[in-house]
């Protein structure tokens, strides 16, 4: 994927979705779609967490659990009185360090350690959680975890805190974006396609995949920080292996490659476990099925069918013009 | 109760858990040697092994060497099954085979959600009664756990020891590409090698059915602990598999018996974070060849 | 004055020794070939140099510096690039960016430089279109390098090593596999690019005619051990390096 052929028209796409994603509490028949949106905004910022650790050749099974630390600082802080605007933040942070002393020490292992190592902390910290009861509540977990609030402005109800879990959403989406287009996002997937190559230019590979599993789980703490203070609700249960795992098929049926991957993840899973409430079973049933079934037959995600119809129009492009140039 | 029979216990204890962590690592960390696949799903064999064992032993009260074995033997037959449809296609792709695997415990784990139910099942011991040595006493029902496992540990390292097709088993794991060359037919190898770790896992299940209660959630705490084991172990490594699934499980039962049991789940990630940063190899494992 | 001097180095996998006590220097300018038989320890010892292994004794100096045991990355940022007998390029990359990817290293100041400009990939893109230039493959650039002839794949992975702008390029078996009329080709554009860039070179290759017609010096390895160092016509003619090859036999009779 090459950012510098994006279209005039890319951009004409994409301000119209922003648009219709801003106007959504106005054409929304009832709250309930106010509120999965909500909900896909918080997926899509921990999916594109992941897909920036994806994007340095790394497989976190843990990101749940830095989700989990995030929404357990912001919680416990601003019970404490913080205000949850900055506790959103230090609970990233929080999350973002986390990994970095966990990432220097596993990272330069072989990327399957890095995948067992990393779901094993996320194990531990469900676990801490638990055991901790004096602080975290134990199994009942933490209620009643206060509302965020902005220049005296409380986001209590959906139609208030919809526009403002938007605004996080874009926000790691365009930073995302200018990520993967900035000299470190090169050297994420340089890293990713070829370490030893990467390596012999004089690029230090262990350190880019150390500062992507930083932002990757920083973004998680946030998200999770943000996803609490939305339900005003945390316990061992909102973030285990199997919410990590959802966000994997996000990732991995939407496509791993550009920030359109996570966007249509998100965009096609966020309602499926709503709509199927009823027969918990059969939502992950599902999930595990489209998990292997795109593995299979489209590895590179549903956004991938775009990009490889754009690829055909360029190679009949190059081609064309490799004719032209051997004609004259 | 005296210190002599608490200790006791807990040695009995440790080793049968660490006994059921040996199974399901060395089936594992086969299955990652032989087609470099981690297997996330490895657990939900043991869970699906222990369910059907529950209802055939449990539930319908068939005699108890058939109940072992057609679990044993449905469970292969389903890793069979996911190994030729799914894990056939992921083999030497370590990132999109383990992620296909995580689809794979997803689907195996939530089919016995909708097919048996949530609620826990318990299965009658296999053996009553109580071993008495020297004035302590051993529960039979724990010791069946120990010998079962030993047997099969035993049977397996004559397999991979002393047979063709465990000969050609490690030759794979070796190196595939040369394997083939010298007319091993690593087509049959995988597919082998993946029914014999799930086997392995879905005996696990079977002997601990009677000791635990059997639900569909059971599968991903000993899928954890075979992570941590092989990581400590040395991925690919079975001498390493059995140290480090008998050393966590004694850490389990000694800390869980004398402190807590979260304490000792912290203790075995300190161990692994140690071991990582120490003998990044595992402790019995061999070093990957540089360059 | 010498760019490279490799002192008693010794490099042993367990009980096995493939570079035992090897010395030599490369001046600036050198165009040096490291030949040897199969299993004689070349590609150990280029490991060893660029860092990719540590050596188990001895000392690699470059521009007068220790690099022994340094991290790859490091070295390569000091000035020494070398190649990959194989999977030397991004295959699923373009050309363009493979070549740009290889500049990024040592242009940049710092890794969050460039987060809001596009100057960085102008500056690169325009580097990388030079290196291309040089071997030839601008009329590539926006293919993706999987989708390039195998001889093309090379000369792109050498070209990916230049893009980093080294003074002192290491190529292991860059013509290996390549067809005589493709070797030709790769053989004239490293003398373009010596002649151009003026970039010291070392060259692993079992090609005889190709370290004949490029290198102005040659040391030769076998069992580990460097058993000459001299000139081409010098190396050829040594009785030690013609037993290496061909056996006792050959120079009895």
């Amino acid at each position: 994927m090459n950012p510098s052929t994006t279209k005039p028209m890319s951009y004409v796409a994409v301000a119209v979705a922003v648009f219709l994603a801003v106007l959504l509490p106005w054409f929304a028949p009832n709250q309930f779609y106010i509120h999965l949106a909500t909900v896909g905004c918080i997926n899509l910022m921990l999916v594109l967490g992941l897909a920036i650790i994806a994007r340095a050749g790394q497989l976190s099974m843990g990101h749940g659990g830095f989700a989990l630390v995030g929404g357990y600082v912001s919680a416990l802080l601003s019970m404490k009185g913080w205000p949850p605007l900055l506790t959103l933040f230090i609970a990233g942070l929080t999350a973002a360090v986390i990994a970095a002393a966990l990432g220097w020490i596993i990272l330069r292992l072989r990327g399957v350690y890095f995948v067992l190592v990393a779901f094993a902390f996320s194990q531990i910290v469900v676990l801490l959680a638990l055991d901790m009861s004096s602080i975290t509540g134990g199994a009942n977990g933490l209620v009643g975890v206060p509302p965020i609030s902005i220049f005296g402005c409380v986001l209590r109800a959906k139609p208030q805190f919809y526009p403002f879990a938007l605004a996080c959403a874009l926000t790691t989406l365009l930073l995302t974006w200018l990520l993967y287009r900035s000299p470190l996002g090169t050297m994420m997937a340089a890293t990713a396609e070829n370490q030893r190559l990467t390596e012999s230019s004089g690029i230090d590979t262990h350190r880019v995949q150390v500062i992507a599993f930083t932002i990757g789980s920083g973004i998680a703490g946030f998200a999770g920080a943000l996803s609490t203070h939305y339900l005003r609700f945390i316990s061992p249960d909102s973030y285990t292996f199997w919410e990590s795992v959802s966000y994997l098929t996000m990732l991995v049926v939407g496509g791993r490659d550009g920030v359109l991957g996570p966007v249509v993840g998100v965009l096609v899973l966020t309602p499926l476990p709503e709509l199927l409430r009823s027969t918990e079973g059969l939502q992950h049933i599902i999930y595990g099925t489209m998990l292997v079934l795109c593995l299979m037959f489209v590895p590179n995600g549903l956004a991938s069918l775009v990009q490889t119809w754009r690829s055909r129009q360029r190679v009949a492009r190059t081609s064309a013009a490799v004719v032209a140039e051997e004609v004259t | 109760m005296s210190m002599d029979i608490i200790l006791a216990q807990t040695v009995v204890n440790g080793l049968m858990v660490g006994m059921i962590y040996v199974l399901m690592a060395i089936g594992f960390t086969m299955v990652f040697g032989i087609m470099r696949i981690v297997n996330f799903a490895h657990g939900e064999f043991y869970m699906v092994g222990a369910f059907l064992f529950a209802i055939l032993y449990g539930s319908n009260g068939m005699p108890f060497a058939v109940s072992v074995l057609l679990a044993i033997g449905a469970t292969a037959l389903l890793g069979l099954l996911m190994e030729r449809i799914v894990f056939r296609r992921f083999r030497g792709n370590e990132l999109n085979g383990m992620i296909a695997s995580v689809g794979v415990a997803l689907i195996l784990q939530n089919s016995a959600l909708l097919l048996w139910g949530s609620s826990a099942r318990t299965v009658p011991p296999v053996l009553s009664g109580v071993l008495s040595v020297g004035g302590i006493v051993f529960p039979w029902s724990r010791l069946v756990v120990i010998i079962g496992a030993i047997v099969a540990v035993v049977l397996l390292n004559l397999l991979i020891g002393h047979t063709r097709i465990g000969r050609a088993m490690r030759a794979v794991a070796q190196d595939a590409e040369i394997a083939q060359v010298q007319g091993i037919r690593v087509d049959v190898i995988f597919p082998a090698a993946f029914v014999l770790g799930v086997s392995l896992a879905a005996f696990a299940g079977v002997l601990m059915a009677p000791v635990l209660s059997v639900s569909p959630f059971i599968g991903l705490a000993p899928t954890l602990k075979a992570f941590v084991i092989v990581v400590i172990g040395g991925l690919g490594s079975v001498p390493g598999a059995v140290v480090g699934g008998l050393l966590i499980g004694l850490i389990e039962s000694f800390a869980g018996t004398f402190v807590s049991a979260s304490l000792s789940e912290i203790l075995q990630f300190l161990v692994v974070i140690g071991v990582v940063l120490l003998r990044p190899q595992g402790l019995l494992g061999r070093k990957e060849r540089e360059a | 004055m010498s760019m490279l001097e490799v002192e008693s180095l010794k490099r042993s996998f367990g009980g096995l020794v493939a570079v035992r006590n090897v010395s030599f220097k490369v001046s600036e300018g050198d165009f040096l070939g490291l030949i040897g038989p199969n299993g004689a320890g070349k590609t150990t010892l280029f490991n060893v140099i660029s860092g990719v292994l540590r050596p188990s004794a001895g000392t690699v100096r470059f521009l007068d510096r220790d690099i022994s045991g340094q991290p790859a990355n490091q070295t390569v940022r000091q000035g020494l690039s070398r190649t990959f007998q194989a999977a030397t390029v991004y295959p699923e990359a373009t050309v363009i960016e493979n070549v740009a990817r290889g500049t990024l290293g040592t242009s940049l100041t710092g890794l969050w430089s460039g987060f809001l400009s596009r100057k960085w990939r102008v500056a690169a893109e325009e580097k990388a279109y030079h290196v291309l230039d040089l071997f030839g493959l601008r009329r590539r650039a926006d293919l993706k390098a999987r989708e390039l002839s195998y001889g093309e794949q090379r000369r792109l992975g050498v070209a990916i090593a230049l893009a980093s702008e080294p003074k002192l390029l290491m190529l292991d078996e860059p013509v290996a596999g390549l067809n005589p009329e493709e070797a030709a080709e790769l053989a004239s554009v490293l003398r373009r690019v010596k002649s151009e860039r003026g970039v010291t070179m070392v060259m692993v290759e079992h090609h005889m005619r190709t370290v004949m017609g490029l290198c102005n010096r040659v040391v030769v390895l076998d069992h580990g051990t460097l058993i000459a160092d001299g000139t081409p016509a010098d190396v050829v003619s040594n009785p030690l390096v013609i037993e290496a090859y061909l056996g006792k036999e050959a120079v009895d009779a």
